[in-house]
């Protein structure tokens, strides 16, 4: 993982995704932030844990078990923390759209389009597997040009 | 400790495997080369024992790294030791 955050900018970002989210579980947080930072940045429970019983050693954050899940939820403190330092996910979000993430190859590019096909043991009729040929035929099409075209 | 704080122990665990591996690793490294160089002082006939200064300028650099692998810890890992000490008290 790259490092995106300096010093104790990490923890400062938490508190305003936890500000955003309300009372909530360290998974959501977590998502919360990739999700506001953006780009190819992925957090990770090692890096967030440590940060979030930090922040609550600090009273910025009061943890509670709720459900077999700890729930984190800003102090009066931690209230105060965010209200004084906006702008700090933006700056994380902007140095995260200048970092180049992995290089996407056909295979990545492919796997997301079956990671999204709908129902996938849906049996098709006749005349619709023939429609959908029809519309990646032009696409496979584009990818052997590419690659041949590419190839050293 | 709820499944989010097991993830992050977890994920130290195995920060600690990996820098503990690359430390045996260039043990390795470490001990065949001052083994060879000591085999090369011995066929050129002994004499003054020059091979001692490679092994005590690298022996600083692996005592070094056995330090950083065995007996310091990364700031996240003291906190997850202590939360660790913490839900083990009954």
């Amino acid at each position: 993982m790259t490092r995106l955050f300096g010093r104790g900018e990490l923890k400062r970002a938490l508190l305003h995704v936890a500000a955003d989210l309300g009372p909530t579980n360290g998974y959501a947080i977590m998502h919360g932030l990739a999700e506001r930072v953006g780009g190819s940045w992925q957090p990770s429970p090692g890096a967030i844990y440590p940060a979030l019983l930090a922040l609550e050693d600090g009273g910025l954050l009061a943890g509670h078990e709720h459900d077999g899940a700890r729930r984190y939820e800003l102090t009066p403190a931690g209230r105060a923390a965010v209200a004084a330092d906006p702008g700090v996910l933006d700056a994380a979000a902007g140095r995260a759209l200048r970092t180049p993430g992995p290089p996407m190859t056909v295979g990545a590019l492919l796997d997301g389009l079956i990671d999204a096909a709908p129902n996938r043991d849906h049996i098709l009729r006749p005349a619709q597997v023939d429609r959908i040929e029809s519309l990646y035929q032009p696409l496979l099409a584009e990818l052997q040009d590419m690659t041949a075209q590419e190839a050293p | 400790m709820d499944d989010f704080a097991l993830a992050a122990f977890r994920e130290r665990e195995a920060r600690q495997i990996l820098k503990r591996r690359a430390f045996y690793l260039h043990l390795a490294i470490f001990v065949a080369v001052q083994v060879m160089i000591f085999v090369i002082w011995a066929l050129a006939g002994g004499g003054f024992p020059w091979f001692l200064f490679p092994l005590m300028g690298w022996g600083i650099g692996i005592v070094a790294h056995g330090a950083t692998a065995f007996l310091m810890s990364h700031p996240d890992d003291i906190v997850l030791e202590r939360e660790q000490r913490r839900a083990a008290k009954p």
